[in-house]
């Protein structure tokens, strides 16, 4: 449930009152939830903003006090991200969290912040493609299994695997029936790899273990997008850690902050590789 | 207060948050960062060859099934250190570093898990090879060296481990025929089905040749099943169960003290394991397993002057094993596996034995090993079983080995480790009485009271490179195994109170310590992705004395594999072995050395909705040669194969 800093309000009374009279710069962190990765962004993410910045921390909701309005609002998660889109105004900035569901987020009517941004935590076609041709570098064909929520990113990743003089061998999977019959076609193709898009309705706890263990009896390997995957079987992930993430949104925070226009949104430039 | 007026504001956005996020669908940054909770275990498989303690060479079903194999025997012989022959044709042996009375008893042959060891008679491995069907492994992990302290008793020398095909694996239905010279008729039928919470299969097999002399026809039917159910995302259970016949002949015409006749060995098993994957580094496995088997193999002899009598050597036999197994990493560098194990084997067989009684023998071991990462290029795997045997008593068995990854690509391997072999029901127990009617009682094989079990101690040096830009991966083993208290057949007294028409008969008696050294090795070459070469080489040492029970190790052997694809589904395969003067049977069956040159020339295509592929294979393509005895002659035979698969 969504729950306020109870001393929030009195947090920013304190700041007004120590504060000097001309307007400050004040930064807004909502979590999605307490501590873990969540903290860990916003650990490195306020190391990197400049001095003197009021920075409030609140779990989810923006505390409604008018008296301090946040410059800039960082929303850490897509809980966090959502609620900000519906109710806050000012600058957003949304941070780790995957692309789709940012887009998702801000395209939906009941969003009233117009102006955003965000700092994605997937990691893009391009990178992963160049991962596999590194990796791998006779691959002929990359598999992708691909869902009702990866679907719309199917032709970014076609176009990334051919500058890479990979082509792309696409099953669907629409229904939970469908998966390991797509699944099993998919592998039967010859491909050199199989790259999972993250798609909660295709990689996830009930179908992990089948995807890995298919994907191995068939001599493809799994390029992942969580180190995770890594230690259960996949070959290989791409991907950023929560400090990575939370120092590039820091980055970008301290540009916004000193006045530069907003951003498109982001891929983290910052990455890992996990064999 | 101001948290009043915020409250309201709150509850309306807490519960347009509920609503949406009952909209929302689930991708979010929790399917970045959280744990894969159920994962793989890929147990059987060594980190990397480079990490593995010991010489390990692999065989998969590619092996197998490009190189035209029949059976176990026929890839194994591709292996360096390894002897083996189709003997009559169809009762195959394997034996590495050493045949001794052409009885696979010095390595420990497991099919899944389960040791297929057959305690009747002398006891043997080469019954329990033949009861999978080819067509049903994955692969064929053979380590190369002793490993009692995991594998336990009979491990002495080396270690089989025959994995067979996930049933995920092998859904829908598969049919393979195979008929050639020589009266060559085998075939194979699958059929599997189920889904990701279950699956199984069924699979038939019949294999049988007219063998290499007159006399040798010889026939197998297996059958076998295997179940596997993921009953939770943790735990799954593992069933297997199936049973073998065979039938082959042995003895020769006009041979009256040993004449032809027919042998038959039939078998059952059951098993079922359950596996329990609490994480990605810890499993549990429970496994329990059943095994009886029926042997019959008489005759009617005749010696000198006597009448004809019988010689009967047909016994009962039976395994129980229940074992359990934990695995698990106690930090990031050490990785811990221990068990235990309740083994009771049994024969019965009034001829061999002089009692109808079953006899036992117990044994409880528990092992344990650990694989420590002790610096980032050293790596230390030891273990020790402690196993107790009414066979033997008590021994404790320890192996160490120690891997310096000197570069990525280069691994060298400095090892120590003791096993032992407990003696058979046979060897310890044999009483075999002959009744030549009208005339006495001859005592063809006495036991000796107090036969201790034998002890291996080896020490080995290996090497593992790999030389990426040339794709070349050699793995190289000098060792020096020195067995003591062997068991040898003797010739003892017989005590005067039998009453037996002989004074001495043929027993087993603990005798010299015997040393043997040498280096093999093998090397991989795949200089395109089409063509894979693999070379391999033993040569070996012995201090044995010149009599003939002791030349059944080859000075040395050679094995030749060439796999090479061709375009449009064409696939070819040699495979060259060149084998050193040796003897499966004694002085006076001394074989030259000999070469055999396998070929085989297959298509792959689809015929209709499903895979097939025809091959054709010859075996011994260079010409006849003498097999297993110098009289029998493995000549030179084609045979077709056409295999059809549907999913």
């Amino acid at each position: 449930m969504a729950r306020a800093n109870p001393f929030a309000p009195l947090i920013a009374l304190i700041a007004l009152i120590a504060a000097p009279a001309h307007s400050t710069d004040a930064v807004t962190i909502m979590l999605s939830e307490a501590g873990g990765a969540y903290g860990e962004v916003a650990v490195a993410l306020r190391a990197e903003l400049p001095a003197g910045v009021v920075v409030r921390e609140t779990l989810d909701a923006p505390a409604q006090d008018s008296s301090v309005k946040p410059q800039l609002l960082i929303a850490i998660g897509a809980k966090s991200c959502g609620t900000a889109a519906r109710t806050a105004s000012g600058t957003l900035l949304c941070t780790l969290i995957p692309k789709t569901t940012f887009e998702r987020i801000t395209s939906d009517p009941s969003s009233r912040n117009r102006t955003n941004t965000a700092v994605f935590l997937d990691q893009p076609a391009s990178r992963q493609m160049a991962l596999i041709r590194l990796m791998l570098p006779s691959a002929g064909n990359v598999a992708m299994l691909v869902g009702l929520e990866s679907a719309p990113s199917e032709t970014i990743f076609t176009a990334a695997a051919k500058r890479y003089g990979l082509g792309t061998v696409v099953a669907r999977a629409t229904t939970p029936d469908s998966l390991y019959p797509a699944l099993q076609t998919l592998l039967d193709g010859g491909s050199s790899a199989l790259l999972a898009i993250p798609d909660s309705r295709v990689f996830n706890s009930g179908t992990v273990q089948n995807i890995l263990r298919t994907s191995i009896r068939a001599r493809v390997p799994l390029f992942a997008f969580s180190p995770a995957y890594v230690r259960a079987g996949a070959l290989a992930a791409v991907y950023s850690t929560p400090q990575q993430i939370g120092k590039q949104t820091g980055l970008l925070a301290r540009e916004l902050l000193g006045g530069r226009p907003i951003p498109a949104p982001s891929y983290p430039s910052e990455f890992t590789v996990a064999v | 207060m101001k948290t009043r007026s915020t409250l309201l504001p709150i509850w309306l956005l807490a519960s347009c948050a509920a609503a949406a996020a009952a909209e929302q669908p689930g991708l979010s940054e929790k399917d970045f960062l959280g744990e894969v909770p159920i994962v793989l275990s890929v147990s059987r498989l060594p980190q990397s060859l480079h990490e593995a303690p010991g010489a390990v060479t692999i065989i998969d079903r590619e092996l197998i099934r490009r190189t035209g194999a029949r059976e176990i025997a026929d890839v194994l012989r591709l292996v360096p250190g390894f002897q083996t022959t189709l003997a009559r044709g169809g009762n195959p042996v394997a034996a590495y570093h050493g045949a001794f009375f052409d009885l696979a008893s010095r390595i420990q042959v497991l099919v899944d898990g389960r040791s297929v060891y057959s305690p009747y008679n002398i006891g043997t491995a080469s019954f329990g090879m033949r009861s999978v069907s080819l067509e049903d492994i994955e692969r064929i992990e053979v380590l190369r060296g002793s490993n009692s302290a995991t594998y336990g008793a009979r491990a002495v020398l080396g270690v089989i481990n025959i994995i067979t095909r996930d049933t995920a694996d092998t859904k829908g239905a598969m049919a393979q025929v195979a008929a050639g010279q020589q009266n060559l008729l085998d075939g194979t039928a699958r059929i599997g089905w189920g889904n990701e919470a279950a699956s199984y299969r069924i699979t038939v097999d019949r294999r049988g040749d007219d063998g290499f002399s007159a006399i040798d026809q010889n026939r197998l039917e297996t059958v076998n099943f295997r179940g596997d159910i993921r009953a939770t995302t943790r735990d799954t259970i593992e069933l297997r169960a199936g049973g073998s016949k065979q039938r082959w002949n042995d003895g020769f015409v006009n041979t009256p003290d040993n004449p032809s006749h027919t042998r038959r060995f039939n078998g059952g098993y059951l098993q079922a394991d359950w596996r329990h994957s609490a994480s990605t580094d810890e499993e549990f496995r429970l496994s329990y397993s059943h095994n009886e088997e029926r042997a019959e193999d008489r005759n009617l002899a005749q010696l000198g002057a006597l009448p004809p009598f019988i010689v009967d050597f047909s016994g009962d036999g039976r395994v129980d094993t229940l074992e359990f197994n934990h695995r698990f990493s106690a930090n990031p560098a050490v990785r811990i596996s221990w068990g235990g194990e309740w083994r009771i084997e049994s024969a019965r067989s009034l001829p061999l034995y002089a009692t109808d009684d079953w006899i036992n023998t117990r044994l409880a071991r528990l092992n344990g090993s650990m694989e420590w990462h002790m610096a980032p290029a050293w790596i230390l795997n030891t273990g020790a079983m402690l196993e107790h045997s009414s066979a033997a008593g008590s021994a404790i068995l320890p192996r160490a080995m120690v891997n310096w990854l000197a570069t990525p690509n280069h691994t060298f391997r400095a090892g120590v480790s003791r096993a032992h072999r407990p003696p058979s029901i046979f060897e310890r127990q044999a009483n075999q009485r002959l009744d030549v009617p009208g005339v006495g009682v001859l005592q063809n094989w006495l036991a000796t009271p107090g036969l201790r079990g034998e002890k291996i101690d080896a020490t080995e040096l290996g090497y593992y490179g790999d030389w990426r830009d040339l794709q070349l991966a050699v793995d190289v083993r000098a060792f020096d195994e020195r067995i003591s208290d062997f068991i040898q057949i003797s010739t003892v007294p017989v005590p005067a109170a039998a009453g037996t028409l002989n004074t001495n008969t043929k027993s087993f008696i603990n005798d010299r310590t015997l040393r043997l050294h040498g280096v093999e090795y093998q090397a991989t070459w795949r200089p395109y992705r089409s063509t894979q070469i693999t070379v391999s080489q033993s040569f070996v040492n012995t201090d044995f004395p010149d009599d003939g029970t002791f030349l059944s190790v080859p000075g040395n052997t050679t094995a030749i594999v060439w796999l090479q694809r061709l375009p449009q589904g064409w696939d070819f395969s040699l495979t060259h072995t060149a084998i050193g003067a040796m003897t499966w049977n004694g002085a006076g069956n001394m074989l030259p050395s000999r070469n055999r040159t396998d070929l085989r020339l297959a298509r792959a295509f689809r015929l209709g909705n499903t895979q097939a592929e025809a091959a054709i294979v010859v075996q011994n393509a260079g010409g006849a040669s003498p097999e297993y005895l110098p009289q029998l002659e493995f000549s030179r035979r084609a045979f077709a194969i056409l295999r059809i698969a549907y999913h």
